[in-house]
C-alpha cells in the first residue's frame, strides 16, 4: 500500500517515554524560570507575571500558531537576553587544522585518514573558542588540577604542567618531565594537587607473549622531581592503569592478576580484588577476567571495569565470543565488592566510570550509547537522554567541576564531532564547540573542565 | 480523575498519533518526538490553566507545530543527522513504503504539507484546520487543493469517499 493512510500503521511504533520524566523537565524549567526572574530583577518578574495571567485568560485555550500570519510576541523578544552564566573553562585537544577558532574547514577524509598533531583549545561560555597552545606538537591527555590553577598534559610522551591565569590562558611550562617510557595511560593529578602520577612499563617491549614486564607508578612533583611510588610485574598483554586515593597517600593499580593498593610509604601491596580462578588448562591467559580503569572516589570507594572474554565454543580461542565489561565497586575499608552493571561493549579502550567531584555519583556509558548516572546514596541509576537530541550516541563522559553537568564528545554523521555539556537534572544539553572534524579521534581524556 | 492523571492518560493515548503527524510534516522521527514531548512539557507547566483547554489534543498539536517551526535551525540540522547514528533507543519500523510517502510529502512546501497531514492523518475538517493554524479557511482549501494535486497518486484511495 503506497498511500498516506499507510503511515497510520506507525502510530503504535512511537512509544512515549515515561510521563514522570516530562513532569521532571517541566518542574526543572519552572524552577529555573523563577531563579532567572529573581536574578534579572523587577522587569523580568513583571514579564513572568504577565505571562502567567495570559495563560489563564478565559477563552484563550490554545497556543497561538507560529508563522508569518500570526506573529506571537514572546518573552524572548520583549525582555533582554539573560546574562551568560560562566561555568569554568573547558580545555580540549583538536586537530590544529581546525584553526584558531576551530572554524576552519577540515574534511572527514583529512581528519580520519591523515591525522595531524593536536593543539589545545579553550571553550568558555560567552567567549569565542580559542587555541591556547599552538605548538602543533601533539598535545593529549589534558587534566586541570583539583584547584583549577594548573593544567597537566602530554606533549608527545613528555609530561607538561602549566599555570592558568584568570582568563584561562596557560603560562610557560612549570614542569616538563620525561618518563622513562611513554606513559601507558593519561597522567593523573593527585587530589592534593601537589604531584602528577603516571604508569610506565619497563623492560624489553619485544618480550615474548605470556611473559611479564616490570611496571612502575610514578609521581612527578611540581618542582619536576620524578619518584617511583609502586613497582610490580605484569603480563605483557595487560595494560596497567592506576588511580590516586582521595588523600593522595596511596594508589591502586591493575595487573592481570587483580587490583592492588599500595601506600606511598612503601608497604607491601594489598590485593583488593582478584579475578575468579579459571581452568588454566582450558583457557588462554588473555581470556581470564582482568581489571582496568580504576577510579577512586572522594568518598572512598573504588570503581573499576572488569573485562571478560567468553568464547561461544569451548576450547576454541579463535572462534566467536562475547566481550563483557562489568563495573565493579570495591570499598577498601570493608573489602566489600559489588558489581554495578554489565556492558556488552565499550567503545573506547580504557573507558570506565567517572566519579563526580564529591564522590556521590558515578557516570558511565551503557551498552546502548546512553549516559547513565548512578547515585550511590539511593542506589538508583538514571539514564540521561540529552534533549533535544534524544537519539545521539555518546562514547565517553566526564564531569564538570560543580558536579552538576557532564561533558561528552558527540558524533553526527556528515557534521563531525562536537563537545556537548549535559546537565544531570535533565535540562537541555548545550553544544560547547561547533561541529567539526577537528575533534575526530578525541576521547574524553582529551577534554578537561576547570573551575576557573 | 486528577488533573495529572487525566493529562497522563491523554499523553499515553495521543502520543503516537501526534508524533506520527509531526513525523509526516518534518520527516524526522527524533524531531517529531521532540516536538510532541515539548508540547506535553508545556502542557504540564500550564498547571491548572490547562484544565480550561477545550480541545487538549488540538492544543498539544499546535504547540508541537509551533515548536517545530521555532526550532533552532542548527539544532534541527543536528537532529536530522543524529537519527542516522546508531541510536540507543529502538527505532520504529519505518518501512520503504512509509519512507516513500514521507518523501512524497517532503516535495510539498511546508504549509501545504501541514494542511495535508492535518486533513488526512489528523482527520480534521478544513474549518478545524483553519482554526488550529490561524489562517482563513479559503487559504486552507487552496493549500489542500495544491497539495492534493501533487500527491494525487497517494490520495487516490481516499478520493472516492472524501470531498473537501
Amino acid at each position: 500500500m503506497s498511500s498516506l493512510d499507510s503511515l497510520r500503521e506507525l502510530t503504535g511504533e512511537f512509544r512515549p517515554p515515561a510521563y514522570d520524566d516530562l513532569v521532571a523537565v517541566s518542574r526543572t524549567r519552572r524552577q529555573r524560570s523563577v531563579m532567572t526572574a529573581a536574578a534579572t530583577g523587577v522587569a523580568a518578574v513583571v514579564v513572568v507575571i504577565v505571562g502567567t495571567l495570559a495563560v489563564t485568560r478565559p477563552g484563550d485555550d490554545a497556543p497561538q500558531p507560529a508563522g508569518p500570519t500570526t506573529p506571537t510576541p514572546t518573552s524572548d523578544l520583549s525582555s533582554p537576553p539573560p546574562p551568560v552564566q560562566a561555568d569554568g573553562s573547558i580545555y580540549f585537544v583538536a586537530d590544529h587544522r581546525g584553526g584558531d577558532a576551530l572554524t576552519d574547514p577540515l574534511s572527514f577524509e583529512q581528519a580520519e585518514f591523515h591525522r595531524k598533531p593536536w593543539d589545545i583549545y579553550l571553550s568558555r561560555r560567552g567567549e569565542p573558542i580559542r587555541r591556547v597552545v599552538r605548538t602543533e606538537a601533539g598535545e593529549s591527555c589534558l587534566q586541570v588540577s583539583p584547584d583549577g590553577n594548573r593544567l597537566a598534559y602530554l606533549e608527545g610522551s613528555t609530561i607538561v604542567v602549566v599555570p592558568l591565569d584568570a582568563a584561562g590562558d596557560p603560562g610557560a611550562p612549570q614542569v616538563r618531565a620525561e618518563p622513562p617510557t611513554p606513559p601507558t595511560g593519561c597522567p593523573q593529578w593527585a587530589p592534593d594537587g601537589r604531584s602528577v602520577g603516571y604508569v610506565a612499563l619497563l623492560g624489553d617491549p619485544e618480550t615474548p607473549l605470556y611473559s611479564t614486564r616490570p611496571g612502575e607508578v610514578h609521581a612527578v612533583s611540581l618542582d619536576g622531581d620524578d619518584r617511583v611510588i609502586a613497582s610490580f610485574d605484569t603480563q605483557i598483554w595487560h595494560t596497567p592503569d592506576f588511580a590516586w586515593s582521595p588523600d593522595s597517600d596511596a594508589v591502586v593499580y591493575t595487573t592481570e592478576s587483580g587490583l592492588w593498593r599500595v601506600s606511598r610509604g612503601g608497604e607491601e601491596p594489598e590485593l583488593l580484588w582478584a579475578p575468579a580462578p579459571g581452568d588454566a588448562s582450558q583457557e588462554l591467559p588473555m581470556a581470564f577476567d582482568r581489571p582496568s580503569s580504576p577510579t577512586w572516589s572522594r568518598a572512598g570507594e573504588i570503581a573499576f571495569v572488569v573485562y571478560t572474554s567468553t568464547p561461544d565454543e569451548a576450547n576454541n580461542p579463535y572462534g566467536t565470543g562475547t566481550d563483557t565489561y562489568t563495573i565493579h565497586l570495591v570499598d577498601p575499608r570493608t573489602d566489600r565488592v559489588a558489581k554495578l552493571e554489565s556492558f556488552a561493549r565499550i567503545i573506547a579502550d580504557g573507558q570506565g566510570a567517572q566519579w563526580s567531584p564529591d564522590g556521590s555519583r558515578l557516570a558511565f556509558i551503557g551498552p546502548d550509547g546512553q549516559i547513565r548516572v548512578h547515585d550511590r546514596a539511593t542506589g538508583r541509576t538514571t539514564i540521561l537522554t540529552p534533549r533535544p537530541r534524544p537519539r545521539a550516541t555518546f562514547y565517553e563522559v566526564g564531569w564538570a567541576p560543580d558536579g552538576e553537568q557532564l561533558i561528552a564528545v558527540q558524533y553526527a554523521e556528515k557534521l563531525g564531532y562536537a563537545l556537548d555539556s549535559i546537565p544531570i537534572d535533565g535540562s537541555p544539553s548545550e553544544l560547547r564547540t561547533p561541529w567539526t572534524w577537528a575533534l575526530d579521534w578525541v576521547g574524553v581524556d582529551g577534554v578537561t573542565w576547570g573551575s576557573r | 480523575m486528577s488533573r495529572s492523571a487525566a493529562l497522563q492518560e491523554l499523553y499515553e493515548a495521543s502520543y503516537g498519533r501526534l508524533v506520527l503527524q509531526m513525523f509526516a510534516i518534518c520527516g524526522d522521527v527524533a524531531e517529531a518526538e521532540d516536538a510532541v514531548q515539548e508540547a506535553f512539557v508545556k502542557a504540564i507547566g500550564q498547571g491548572r490553566a490547562f484544565d480550561q483547554v477545550r480541545k487538549p489534543e488540538a492544543w498539544l498539536r499546535t504547540a508541537a507545530l509551533n515548536h517545530q517551526r521555532n526550532s533552532w535551525r542548527h539544532a534541527k540540522v543536528v537532529r536530522r543527522f543524529a537519527t542516522t547514528v546508531p541510536g540507543p533507543q529502538s527505532s520504529p519500523e519505518v518501512g520503504p513504503d512509509h519512507v516513500a510517502v514521507v518523501q512524497a510529502l517532503a516535495g510539498l512546501d511546508r504549509d501545504q504539507r501541514t494542511v495535508v497531514v492535518l486533513r488526512y492523518l489528523a482527520d480534521l475538517s478544513t474549518t478545524e484546520i483553519a482554526h488550529e493554524l490561524g489562517v482563513p479557511e479559503g487559504t486552507v482549501k487552496s493549500r489542500l487543493s495544491r497539495g492534493r494535486e501533487r500527491l494525487a497518486p497517494m490520495l487516490e484511495e481516499r478520493e472516492e469517499t472524501d470531498h473537501v
